[in-house]
C-alpha cells in the first residue's frame, strides 16, 4: 500500500524523476490559528407558494478567528524539488461570524424593506494533500488541496424594518446545522527549525481558499466561501 | 406567471426603496382613549396593494379582539388584490361592559405576516362615562298635535325580532341604538311612561338619563310630586333594573331663574334622598341654560357654585349650548375656540369659571341644529342670518361627534332631538319643531347618515315608528280594576307604509290598575280593518274587525259593537266595543 502511494505521488507530481528516489516516511502533526474572512452570496428564500422569492442580498460578514489541526502521513525525499508530500486530515474550526444585509421582498428593489442579521459558524474536515515544492535552506513553500465536508451552523436570525415599512413578524428560522461538500486550496511556506541539528519543527504561514457549501435557513440557502490566513506550528516525528 | 415575470422585469429597473407591499392605514378616527358603555365606535382600515402584479394567493386578515361586542366587517380576506386595488376592514366596538377593550389585526400574504398596531380604549363605567358620551334627547310624543298617538305615549306595535311583544318605545329605541345612540334622556311626568321607557331600554342594554319634573316656577309640591313619581317608578321596574339602566337623574332642566336656587338645591337633595331610600346609587344633578355657565354674572356664579355643590359626586356639569341659535356659522360652530358661542369657546368659558373643578366632565344636555323653520325667536337674527338646513344640521352634528370623541375635551352630548316634534310649538313652522335627526315619522332626514354617530346606519333595516301615524290606538279595558284575569290580545295586520307585519299577540297579566298613572289599561296600535282576537282565561274567544275613521285616523267602533264571541268550555262572555275601547267582563 505504501509503495502504491509512493508511486502515485511520484507520478502526479514528479513524473520526470525516477522512482530511484527513496522516501522517508514520518508523521506530522500541527496546530494553527488565524483569521477567516467569510463571504456569503445572495440567498433566495421562498416567500410563499406562487409568490416570487425574497432575496437576501449579499451582506457584510465579520471576520472571525479560526483554528486548525493537522494529522498527516509525511513522506520526505532528500531532494531540493518536491522534498515532501503530506497526506492527512485537516480540521478547521471557525469562530462565529455575524452576517448582515438587506431583504428584498419578492426580489423587487422597491421592497428593500428589512435589514437582516444572523450568525454563522463553520467547521470542516478535509482529506488534505500538501506538496512541498522546493527546499531553500530552512524554507519550503508548498501548495495544498483538500476535499471533505463542512458543517455550517445558522443561528440567531433577526431583522428590523426600514423606515416607512411596517415590521413583519420575523421569519421563525430555527437554528440549524447544514452539512455540505467542501473543498480547500492553499498556498504557504514552512520554516523549519530544531534543536541538536534535527530540524523537526516547523512554523508555517499559509493562505487557503475554502468553499464550505451552503448555510441553510429552512426556506433558503446561501453559499459560503472563505479566505483563511493561518499561522501554524508543526512537528515531525 | 408571465405577468409576474414582466412585472418583476420592470420593477428591477426601479430604484431601491422601502414600502409595504400591502400598505395599510386607518382612514377613520381611532378608538377614543376613553369610551362609553353601549356606544358604537368604528375604526376603518384601508389596505392598498403596491405590488406590480396581482396577488398570487389571497390576502387574509385576522383579528385578535379583547373585549365584548367587537365586530369585524372584512372586505379584504380571500381577495387577491390587483395592483393599486384597495379594500377595507371595519372594526366596530359596542361595549357592553366597562374596562379595557382592544383589537389587533394581523395581515397575511404569502409567507409574510404583519401585525398591525393595537387599537385600544378603556370603557368607563356608566356613572363615569360622561366624557365621550353621545346620547340623544327623546320624547315618544313626537307626532303632530292632532295624531291620537300623542294621547298615550306607550302602545304595543308588533312583535320584536325575539318574537316578544314590543311597544312603540322599544321600536324607536332600537332605531336610535342602531343609529349609534345608547343613552337616551327623556322628560316624563307620568309613571307608566317612565316604566316602559326604562324597561325597554333595559331590554336593549341602553341607558336612561331620567329628568324629573322640577319646573322653573315650581315649589315644594312639585318636588314632592317628582319624588312620588320617582318612588313609584323605582318600585315598578324595580330598583335593580333602575340602578342598572338609569345613569343620571336631572332635577329638572333650564329651571334656574336667578331667584330659585334654594328650591333647586332642595329638589336635588330630596331626589338624592329618594334614591338612597330606594337603595339606588345614581348621581343627581341638573342642567342649566348655557348663559348660566358660560357668561354668568357674579350673583349667578354664586348660585351656580351652590347648585353644583349640591350635585352628587359623579354628576357632570350639564348645560345647553346652541351655537345655531346665536348665529355662529356652522363651519366654526364646534371646534373653533376663537369663534364666540361656538362649543369650544363655550367650554373654555365654563372651564374658566370659579365653580369649575379641573377635569370635571361637562355634558351638553341639549344641543342641536334645526333643519328648517322660523327662527324669529332666536338671537341669531341679530345680525344673522340664522342658517337652518339639513346640511348644516349634519355638518354641525358630525363635528360635534368628533369633538366629543376627543377625550381631552372632557365633553359628552345628548343631541337635541331624536325626532322632529310638529306639536312642540303652536307655530307649525317654528324652528323649534325641526331639530330632529329623524322626522316625526322616524325617517332619517334626507337619509343622511352623517347626522348620526353611526354613519354605517342602514335605513332599509330600521323602521322605528314609520307608518304608526296611519294607525290609531285601541284600548282593551277590563271589568275588574284589581283582579282582571289574564287575557290575550291578538291583532293581525300589516303596516301600510312599511308593508311589514304589524301583527302581535300580547298577554295582559293580572295587575292592580287602581292607579292608571302607573298601570293603565294597555293600548295597541291598530291599522284599519285589523283582525282582533281577544282570548280570556274563561275560554271565551272574541273576534272582530277594527274600524278606523277620519284623518288622522282614530279607532271608532260604533256604540256597543259586539265582537263575535265563542267558548267551547263554558259560558260565552260577550265583549262590546265603543269608540277606541273594547270592554271585557270582570271574569273574561
Amino acid at each position: 500500500m505504501k509503495q502504491l502511494l509512493h508511486i502515485f505521488l511520484t507520478f502526479i507530481c514528479c513524473a520526470h524523476f525516477s522512482y530511484a528516489y527513496a522516501f522517508e516516511d514520518t508523521w506530522e502533526f500541527a496546530l494553527g490559528a488565524g483569521v477567516s474572512f467569510p463571504d456569503i452570496e445572495d440567498a433566495t428564500v421562498n416567500a410563499g407558494d406562487g409568490w416570487p422569492d425574497d432575496t437576501f442580498t449579499e451582506g457584510d460578514v465579520d471576520a472571525a478567528g479560526i483554528f486548525s489541526a493537522l494529522a498527516a502521513y509525511r513522506m520526505e525525499n532528500d531532494t531540493q524539488w518536491f522534498p515532501a508530500y503530506v497526506l492527512g486530515l485537516n480540521y478547521l474550526y471557525g469562530l462565529t461570524s455575524s452576517v448582515s444585509g438587506s431583504v428584498q421582498q419578492f426580489s423587487l428593489p422597491q421592497f428593500e424593506n428589512y435589514q437582516y442579521e444572523y450568525d454563522v459558524q463553520s467547521q470542516a474536515l478535509f482529506g488534505l494533500l500538501k506538496i512541498e515544492i522546493y527546499e531553500f535552506e530552512n524554507l519550503t513553500p508548498f501548495i495544498s488541496g483538500g476535499l471533505g465536508a463542512a458543517w455550517n451552523h445558522f443561528s440567531d436570525y433577526h431583522e428590523t424594518a426600514n423606515e416607512n415599512v411596517t415590521p413583519r413578524v420575523p421569519p421563525d428560522y430555527d437554528n440549524n446545522t447544514h452539512s455540505d461538500f467542501a473543498f480547500l486550496l492553499g498556498i504557504g511556506v514552512n520554516y523549519w527549525f530544531g534543536v541538536e541539528e534535527e530540524e523537526d519543527w516547523r512554523v508555517s504561514l499559509e493562505y487557503n481558499y475554502a468553499d464550505l457549501g451552503n448555510v441553510s435557513f429552512e426556506e433558503g440557502k446561501a453559499e459560503i466561501t472563505t479566505s483563511i490566513v493561518l499561522l501554524s506550528v508543526g512537528y515531525v516525528l | 406567471m408571465k405577468k409576474i415575470f414582466t412585472a418583476l422585469l420592470f420593477s428591477v429597473m426601479s430604484a431601491h426603496a422601502s414600502e409595504d407591499p400591502i400598505a395599510w392605514e386607518i382612514i377613520s378616527d381611532p378608538f377614543p382613549e376613553k369610551s362609553s358603555l353601549y356606544s358604537i365606535y368604528h375604526v376603518t382600515y384601508e389596505f392598498t396593494s403596491h405590488l406590480p402584479f396581482t396577488m398570487p394567493t389571497p390576502l387574509i386578515i385576522e383579528a385578535d379582539n379583547n373585549g365584548d361586542n367587537i365586530i369585524i366587517d372584512d372586505d379584504c380576506t380571500q381577495v387577491k388584490l390587483e395592483p393599486n386595488e384597495k379594500c377595507q376592514v371595519v372594526v366596530t366596538l359596542n361595549p357592553q361592559t366597562h374596562g379595557h377593550k382592544s383589537s389587533q389585526l394581523t395581515m397575511h400574504y404569502g409567507s409574510t405576516v404583519v401585525e398591525l398596531p393595537l387599537i385600544a380604549t378603556t370603557t368607563l363605567e356608566a356613572t363615569e362615562s360622561w366624557t365621550g358620551l353621545i346620547g340623544v334627547d327623546y320624547n315618544p310624543n313626537h307626532y303632530a298635535s292632532n295624531v291620537v298617538l300623542n294621547n298615550h305615549a306607550i302602545f304595543y306595535v308588533g312583535m320584536s325580532a325575539s318574537n316578544l311583544p314590543m311597544t312603540n318605545v322599544y321600536a324607536e329605541l332600537l332605531q336610535l341604538q342602531q343609529a349609534g345612540f345608547n343613552t337616551v334622556r327623556s322628560y316624563q311626568t307620568i309613571e307608566y311612561l317612565w316604566i316602559d321607557l326604562i324597561n325597554q331600554a333595559s331590554s336593549l342594554n341602553m341607558n336612561i338619563v331620567y329628568e324629573a319634573d322640577i319646573p322653573q316656577d315650581g315649589g315644594q309640591s312639585d318636588i314632592d310630586a317628582a319624588v312620588s313619581v320617582l318612588d313609584n317608578v323605582i318600585t315598578a321596574v324595580p330598583s335593580g333594573v333602575f340602578q342598572d339602566t338609569v345613569t343620571l337623574v336631572f332635577a329638572g332642566h333650564e329651571n334656574y331663574d336667578g331667584n330659585n336656587i334654594t328650591y333647586l338645591t332642595d329638589a336635588v337633595a330630596e331626589l338624592q334622598t329618594a334614591l338612597t331610600q330606594n337603595n339606588v346609587t345614581i348621581p343627581v344633578g341638573s342642567a342649566v341654560n348655557s348663559g348660566n355657565f358660560v357668561t354668568p354674572s357674579p350673583p349667578i356664579v354664586t348660585d351656580m357654585t351652590t347648585l353644583i355643590n349640591s350635585y352628587s359626586a359623579g354628576a357632570p356639569l350639564a348645560f345647553d349650548p346652541y351655537p345655531f341659535q346665536y348665529g355662529v356659522p356652522v363651519a366654526n360652530a364646534v371646534s373653533s375656540a376663537a369663534s364666540v358661542n361656538s362649543i369650544a369657546w363655550d367650554y373654555e368659558q365654563v372651564m374658566s369659571q370659579s365653580f369649575y373643578t379641573a377635569n370635571t366632565p361637562i355634558l351638553m344636555a341639549e344641543t342641536g341644529w334645526a333643519s328648517q323653520g322660523d327662527t324669529s325667536d332666536y338671537a341669531c337674527n341679530s345680525p344673522g342670518p340664522c342658517a337652518p338646513s339639513e346640511g348644516n344640521e349634519a355638518t354641525y352634528l358630525s363635528a360635534l361627534y368628533t369633538y366629543v370623541r376627543d377625550a381631552s375635551n372632557l365633553s359628552g352630548v345628548l343631541v337635541f332631538y331624536a325626532h322632529d316634534e310638529p306639536a312642540k310649538s303652536p307655530n307649525p313652522n317654528d324652528a323649534e319643531n325641526f331639530y330632529g335627526m329623524f322626522d316625526a315619522d322616524c325617517n332619517l332626514k334626507n337619509n343622511d347618515t352623517t347626522l348620526l354617530p353611526n354613519t354605517a346606519y342602514n335605513s332599509a333595516n330600521n323602521y322605528g315608528c314609520q307608518g304608526f301615524a296611519q294607525g290609531a290606538l285601541l284600548v282593551i279595558v277590563g271589568g275588574s280594576v284589581q283582579n282582571q284575569p289574564l287575557f290575550t290580545v291578538e291583532l293581525t295586520q300589516q303596516n301600510p307604509e312599511t308593508n311589514q307585519s304589524a301583527s302581535m299577540t300580547v298577554p295582559v297579566t293580572t295587575q292592580d290598575r287602581s292607579n292608571t298613572n302607573i298601570y293603565p289599561w294597555p293600548n295597541f296600535l291598530a291599522f284599519n280593518n285589523a283582525q282582533l282576537t281577544l282570548t280570556g282565561s274563561s275560554g271565551t274567544v272574541c273576534t272582530g274587525t277594527v274600524p278606523l275613521t277620519g284623518a288622522p285616523p282614530e279607532v271608532n267602533f260604533p256604540d256597543s259593537t259586539p265582537l263575535n264571541c265563542t267558548n267551547s268550555s263554558g259560558p260565552v262572555l260577550d265583549v262590546f266595543c265603543t269608540g277606541v275601547n273594547c270592554f271585557l267582563a270582570d271574569n273574561f
